[in-house]
């Protein structure tokens, strides 16, 4: 098992990610660190061009290339280091023991091969069973899912489904080797509410049967509330914060944080205005000094816009691996809010 | 009561009315081998928006909201029934009509990249409603783009650039000073904020709701997410398989939704809070193929009240439950206050 004796299956420490264009060289990742356990959901927040797409994709060694690539830090699946295996040996890992869940199911399914070709394909790589069985197999993944008819669907090509049908299926092929850890990059982004609501609860569901160890990016703090219980949040490349989804919530301990949780409108309270954030985020090719944030931080002071600032314990206590990047935590007292 | 709203200043100003508004696609033959077929997108729907007012049309893939936003900005023509702008059948006009009604009614769509032409500049982009109805001279036309690209919270010194040059949320503030430039009546929304960042839709929605408040425009909103659309609307109707199943006030519905359908939607969306808990049970099934309509009530395949055949063979017919509230459902059938 993993070091630290924990429950720990992904351990991720100082990853940075380097891209070189004409516009110069800059990184969408950088100083990352992460941990994910066993049985546990991990909520990657941010908006676009913060970097948690290109996390989920450097974790698991899919950066577009030659574009992107990994320059520090080192991605640890229970205990072995993928930053420096070879493709031919990370091709054995990925898909069995690190799995992805994309956006698009389209983009992951390929429209000549029926459903169930795809699903054969998948738990072969897993084990090199024989093919017996394995037709059951296949449908038993899709019953699962949730899908009605599975014996039936495995004949169907993927332009037969609709949309949530479609992502079951590719959650089928993500689960169909057993992976100890799945990055699922906005999965439910592009369906439907009520389809959406059945999609959260099922994986919840598979995750208390199998014990798969999820990272969930999104730039959705609903989804967060629904479903992670850690949480971490990324602001140009970096994260800012980290923490148990109660802390985020109700103890959000960087400014950034605090202003997106009160930024989202609720269904049931209903505001005259809503309180925004002022600006945009800056280009990753002219991050300002100090901290990435400051220019549009109500808190800010001088030194902030000077000198980036270093991992403080957050407000639900650094034993609750609670911490922030945010020079104001230096004074106990302070709270964002 | 009407929840926390700017009362219409000169109701005469504005009054659109659908009355029994239907949109049926048939084909048959030809490339769709299979045989004829009828696609209800829009079947008899009625309602009302006057001054200062925001109805939301809410509701899932496939349920006719983009149909009846195309059938209200005369996109399209309906094959029955009707929409009266002051009491004008919007879809007779012709000629100096026609182009009032395209200076009284405007649209915001979802996403900025496809809705402004990359080639134009933000001043000729700007000031498109302008000029198909007259030329106005130059310093006039540039004074009148320079007034509505500062009240969206545009740099007016920015009109001579391109739509590149601007970021998501900046490139929706320009489709929104386009559509105020004509000084219209009516602005329909097409999931106005779906495409832009969490920091950046709280800007936008306050941008909204003091438009309204100043100049009493009425905004038809077609959305999705929930939360926006309760922070936006003052009335909210719900469509199912073309047919609107539930309409009314916003706080009441939200607090008290009547229709199952409603209820099982409000409750699908995601908690404000991890404590908020799951909701209401997630619906089972999908959405019948609007080709395919069951009889009877359209949601009894998947209703979680279903009373009885009743559901199955008969059409409920609209029921007043409250003040300017009416839902379809059997379950409400005689209780009439």
């Amino acid at each position: 098992m993993a070091a630290g004796g924990d429950s720990t299956v992904l351990k991720v420490r100082g990853l940075r990610v380097e891209i070189a264009s004409a516009a110069g060289v800059i990184h969408p990742v950088d100083d990352i660190s992460l941990d994910l356990r066993a049985g546990e959901t991990l909520g990657l927040v941010g908006e676009s061009g913060s970097g948690k797409s290109m996390t989920g994709l450097a974790l698991l060694r899919l950066l577009p290339r030659p574009a992107a690539r990994i320059v520090a830090g080192r991605i640890e699946l229970d205990g072995t280091d993928l930053v420096p295996l070879s493709e031919g040996a990370m091709r054995r890992i990925r898909g069995r023991r690190i799995a992805m869940i994309l956006q698009d199911p389209q983009a992951s399914l390929n429209p000549a091969f029926t459903i169930g070709n795809q699903l054969f394909e998948a738990l072969r790589a897993g084990d090199r069973s024989p093919r017996q069985g394995l037709r059951a197999r296949a449908a038993g993944l899709l019953r699962l899912l949730g899908l009605p008819a599975p014996e039936e669907r495995l004949q169907a090509y993927p332009h037969q489904l609709s949309g949530g049908m479609r992502q079951r299926v590719v959650g089928a092929i993500a689960l169909a080797s057993d992976p100890q850890v799945i990055v699922a990059d906005e999965p439910t982004t592009a369906l439907d509410l009520t389809i959406q609501a059945q999609y959260l609860a099922l994986l919840e569901d598979i995750q208390k049967r199998t014990g798969v160890a999820i990272l969930f990016i999104t730039h959705d703090f609903g989804v967060v509330a629904r479903l992670c219980h850690r949480v971490a949040v990324m602001y140009a490349g970096r994260i800012v914060e980290q923490g148990d989804v109660r802390d985020i919530f109700d103890r959000p301990s960087h400014p950034y944080t605090a202003a997106l949780i009160r930024s989202v409108p609720s269904l049931t309270a209903r505001a005259a205005r809503l309180p925004a954030i002022a600006g945009q985020p800056p280009p990753l090719s002219a991050l300002p000094a100090g901290c990435s944030f400051a220019p549009r931080c109500a808190h800010a002071q001088p030194r902030c816009l000077a000198q980036a600032p270093p991992e403080l314990p957050g407000r639900g206590g650094a034993e609750n691996r609670h911490v922030a990047r945010c020079w104001r935590l230096e004074d106990p007292s302070w709270t964002p809010d | 009561m009407d929840p926390g709203l700017t009362p219409p200043r000169d109701q005469a100003a504005l009054q659109l009315r659908a009355e029994r508004l239907t949109r049926h696609f048939t084909f048959g033959g030809g490339l769709m081998a299979r045989g004829a077929g009828t696609v209800r997108a829009l079947s008899e729907v009625d309602f009302e928006l006057t001054a200062g007012q925001t109805l939301a049309i809410v509701g899932e893939s496939g349920c006719g909201k983009s149909t009846l936003a195309r059938l209200v900005l005369n996109l399209d023509r309906p094959t029955a029934g009707r929409v009266l702008l002051n009491g004008e059948d919007i879809h007779a006009a012709r000629g100096r009509a026609l182009r009032r009604f395209r200076r009284q009614v405007q649209a915001v769509f979802q996403d900025p990249w496809a809705s402004l032409n990359p080639r134009m500049r933000v001043r000729d982009l700007v000031a498109e409603p302008l000029d198909m109805q007259h030329r106005l001279p130059r310093s006039e036309r540039e004074e009148r783009v320079a007034q509505v690209l500062q009240r969206v919270g545009i740099d007016p010194a920015r009109m001579h650039a391109y739509p590149h040059e601007f970021s998501g949320g900046q490139r929706q503030r320009i489709a929104i000073a386009s559509a105020l430039i004509s000084d219209p009546k009516l602005i329909v929304l097409d999931e106005p904020v779906s495409a832009l960042d969490v920091s950046i839709r709280s800007q936008v929605m306050n941008l909204f709701r003091d438009l309204q408040e100043e100049r009493g425009i009425a905004f038809l909103l077609i959305a999705h997410d929930l939360a926006t659309t309760a922070f936006l609307a003052h009335r909210i109707a719900v469509m199912y398989l073309g047919r609107i199943v539930e309409l009314g006030p916003t706080e009441q519905m939200v607090a008290a939704p009547a229709h199952p359908y409603t209820r099982s939607l409000f409750g699908a969306a995601l908690p404000a809070h991890p404590d908020a808990g799951p909701g209401a049970p997630p619906l089972s099934g999908e959405i019948p193929s609007p080709l395919a309509q069951p009889p009877g009530c359209a949601f009894h395949t998947r209703c979680p009240a279903r009373i009885g055949p009743v559901c199955d063979t008969q059409r409920p017919v609209p029921t007043k439950v409250g003040a300017g509230w009416s839902v379809e459902c059997h379950l409400h059938a005689g209780t009439e206050p």
